[in-house]
């Protein structure tokens, strides 16, 4: 009690270099919450990082055969061929909503990310012109629950009943993160609508075992070889290399901005810091001669510091998670909530920065004459 | 009388500026901090800026179809291209109307994998005409040669092919075909050198073969045409233009929207998501890490003021105005952030002039890879800002030294 009265007696000496210092803590705390949890979200393989695309050795989609072909091949799970019709995106000029036509009986069990409920599965099945979206683009949307939603196609695109536009029942909402987002429709209900479009141009495979996608798209080009469309198989994390690569510049910039940012924040705790022990050494001395030993003394010092980067660090990352979750920056997230592998790691910073900041100001302390500090009182 | 005595006051004070070396540096590298990320993610901006908005020309147009500014979602009908080819707008040289027929696969076209078991990287491919190399801003072949009219052969955009290592003689499939890289070349707009080029007859028969996957083949004549490139006939072109497209009766020519936007308008719309994306993330770190640098500099003011308490005091007891007390305060502040502003600045530009990076510009639906532009203008900004922020870290401190007791200072230790 008498110990932690101390540390806060110490802040309040100089309130507003103590306040500012704090300050300075929590925005880089704040900087790296979020850019590291946006860091984690993209890097970290999710449920769907086992899964196969297949594509075609070309142009032309791929037949709607191949979906029951992939299905029965052993080591299958779960397959799933998409379609797709564009459709008008009112809340930007340059995006568009696009309508997926996959095969409900088979999303939930290849899209494990999506995380779609047994139920919501279920009256997918029961509802034709049910659709699932992303609970991103429905948030953006507007869109509910239960809503009976419109979309607009593209100008001069109708449906065969000479609709220029689609009228679904949005039955439930899946997680964002996944490869894949936006309006989910049945793929009989679609191909009604456009009997054109019946082509699809991907295929996703969930392999039965963990580890065996590679060898599952090798032998699925090798089972198309010789079918209308070819095709060119591979595993989802080829993908996630490859992007990884193009990204290596904006990832450094990431890194070099939190690096300068908490480089900056350790200087400005350790130059406050040891300007309050030096303000406090002739206290220090009378402590030291009153009976406190030097190690307490120490760990007085090394809680201060501690105190200040916890409470920077905790209203650093409420500050990231808010922008984080409102995606301030123009960054999308994924999440309402930052990742508790970033709040892990800001607490490993914390105490990484805690023995750095404290170190200049406790080896300064460690050179005091008691006898000296006590005469300059 | 206070002019003097301000010059006077700050020369004295930064001339000490050595005594508080520590706190000064700590201030300084702040500022050095945000200065750099602030020219680093400005320059980031200008890049996308320079590659689309800044680029686009207004004697160049696109005849598009639909509404997206996609050309990879636009398909103009090839029945109409005779009555666009007869509008007026449209430049015309020897051989008739210059435009250019393209055609925008988005994606195809791959590179060989040199992995085995590995699909090669998708790339962006384009079937183009001849006159499709007048209409891009300075096009030139950096090293071998175009294409051959009807040949298996292609030519390499530079960015494409320094991200990826692409050579000469080096191949590429699409539709079950390996076509050779015979030449690379540049240009500077848009995100043409992202891309693969094609003769386009050959591009057409390799994306389109008589017979897909649903059983049917073009019909007879069939071009499929994503976009057309036109050089406008002057000033009134385009308005000459739009007036014919709006007075057109085929009925093809509005069920499908079509219509005509300068280069500039495209690539501006384009852009527009990329370059406002770009600009707040530089706004929400410069913001942030601004934050941080200013709690410090204030800090590092305050241990300043309380330095020079005993001096402040003696100046004011003298009789020294509060004007000239607080402009030494400021221009110890103004001197740091400079100071700090310049080193930053310095550093990035150095850096980062040599640095590429990629992103995906959905507005396109094209990856692409840009050179950092560290412009004066994005050096400007960094500079005014931090300078700014140094301006601000003296406010408090210096109100605290013209409001603190004399005979207080006086005797401060």
């Amino acid at each position: 009690m008498t110990f932690s009265r101390l540390v806060f007696t110490a802040f309040s000496r100089n309130r507003l270099r103590s306040l500012f210092t704090f300050a300075a803590v929590a925005a880089a705390f704040c900087l790296f919450g979020a850019l590291e949890a946006i860091r984690y979200q993209r890097s970290v393989p999710g449920d769907d990082e086992d899964l196969v695309v297949v594509q075609p050795d070309g142009m032309g989609g791929m037949p709607v055969g191949y979906e029951d072909t992939i299905l029965s091949m052993p080591g299958v799970k779960a397959a799933v061929g998409l379609t797709g019709v564009p459709g008008l995106n009112p809340k930007s000029a340059t995006d568009q909503l696009v309508i997926f036509g996959v095969n409900a009986e088979q999303i939930p069990a290849t899209f494990l990310g999506m995380k779609i409920a047994p139920e919501i599965a279920a009256r997918w099945r029961e509802t034709r012109i049910g659709v699932l979206c992303d609970e991103r683009t429905a948030r953006d949307m507007g869109w509910h629950v239960n809503d009976r939603v419109t979309v607009q196609l593209l100008p001069g695109m109708t449906t065969a009943s000479g609709e220029n536009r689609l009228e679904l029942i949005l039955l439930g909402t899946y997680k964002n993160g996944g490869i894949l987002y936006g309006v989910l429709t049945r793929w009989d209900y679609l191909t009604t609508a456009f009997p054109q479009n019946n082509v699809p141009f991907n295929f996703f495979v969930r392999p039965e075992r963990s580890g065996d996608g590679r060898a599952l798209a090798q032998r699925i080009d090798q089972r198309f070889r010789s079918g209308v469309q070819q095709t060119l198989s591979s595993p989802i994390s080829d993908f996630r290399e490859s992007s990884a690569r193009d990204a290596g510049t904006i990832r450094m910039l990431i890194t070099g901005a939190l690096a300068i940012s908490f480089f900056t924040m350790v200087l400005i705790v350790a130059n406050a810091l040891t300007q309050s022990v030096r303000e406090r050494l002739g206290e220090m001395a009378v402590m030291q001669a009153l009976g406190f030993q030097e190690r307490t003394i120490l760990l007085l010092v090394l809680a201060e510091a501690f105190a200040l980067f916890a409470a920077g660090a905790v209203v650093g990352l409420v500050l990231a998670n808010g922008a984080f979750t409102f995606e301030i920056g123009g960054v999308r997230s994924n999440s309402a909530l930052l990742p508790v592998h970033t709040v892990l790691v800001s607490a490993a910073y914390v105490a990484m920065c805690t023995l750095i900041a404290a170190l200049l100001p406790c080896w300064e302390l460690s050179k005091l004459r008691v006898a000296d500090a006590l005469r300059r009182l | 009388l206070s002019a003097s005595q301000s010059l006077v006051l700050s020369w004295a004070n930064l001339s000490s500026i050595r005594t508080r070396a520590v706190s000064s540096l700590v201030a300084i590298l702040g500022f050095a901090g945000v200065a750099t990320m602030l020219v680093t993610l400005l320059a980031g901006r200008e890049a996308i800026r320079v590659m689309y908005e800044l680029a686009g020309r207004d004697d160049v147009a696109v005849i598009m179809a639909g509404m997206s500014p996609r050309e990879t979602s636009s398909f103009v009908p090839y029945q109409l291209l005779p009555e666009i080819a007869r509008m007026p707008g449209i430049a015309r040289n020897g051989t008739g109307p210059v435009i250019s027929k393209e055609f925008v696969g988005g994606g195809p076209t791959r590179l060989l994998s040199k992995e085995p078991g590995r699909v090669g990287q998708a790339l962006t491919s384009r079937g183009v005409t001849p006159d499709a190399f007048d209409l891009r801003r300075q096009f030139r072949i950096i090293s071998g040669r175009k294409f051959g009219s009807g040949l298996h052969e292609v030519i390499v955009g530079r960015a494409i092919a320094e991200n990826y290592d692409i050579r000469l003689g080096d191949e590429v499939r699409l539709s079950r075909t390996n076509l050779k890289v015979v030449g690379m070349f540049a240009t500077n707009s848009g995100s043409a050198e992202m891309e693969i080029w094609f003769d386009k007859p050959v591009y057409d028969r390799l994306v389109m073969p008589s017979g897909g996957p649903s059983g049917t083949g073009p019909a007879p004549g069939f071009e499929p045409i994503s976009t057309l490139w036109i050089r406008l006939a002057g000033p009134n072109g385009l308005r000459e233009l739009n007036a014919a497209i709006a007075a057109s009766t085929t009925d093809a020519m509005k069920r499908t929207k079509i219509h005509v936007v300068t280069e500039r308008q495209l690539l501006s719309v384009q852009s527009h998501d990329l370059v406002e994306r770009a600009a707040k993330a530089a706004i929400a770190v410069g913001l942030v890490m601004g934050i941080g640098a200013l709690f410090g500099a204030i800090n590092t003011m305050y241990a300043a003021v309380a330095h020079r308490s005993r001096e402040i005091a003696t100046l004011r007891a003298l009789g020294f105005q509060s004007f000239p007390v607080a402009l030494s305060v400021m221009s110890e502040a103004l001197a740091l952030s400079l100071c700090g502003a310049l080193i930053g600045t310095a550093l990035a530009v150095a850096v980062i002039r040599q640095l590429a990076f990629s992103v995906w510009n959905n507005g396109a639906s094209s990856n692409i890879t840009l050179h950092f532009a560290p412009t004066p203008g994005a050096v400007f900004i960094a500079l005014g800002y931090v300078v700014l922020l140094g301006v601000i870290s003296s406010i408090l401190p210096s109100m605290r030294a013209l409001r603190g007791s004399i005979p207080a200072g006086l005797f401060a230790r």
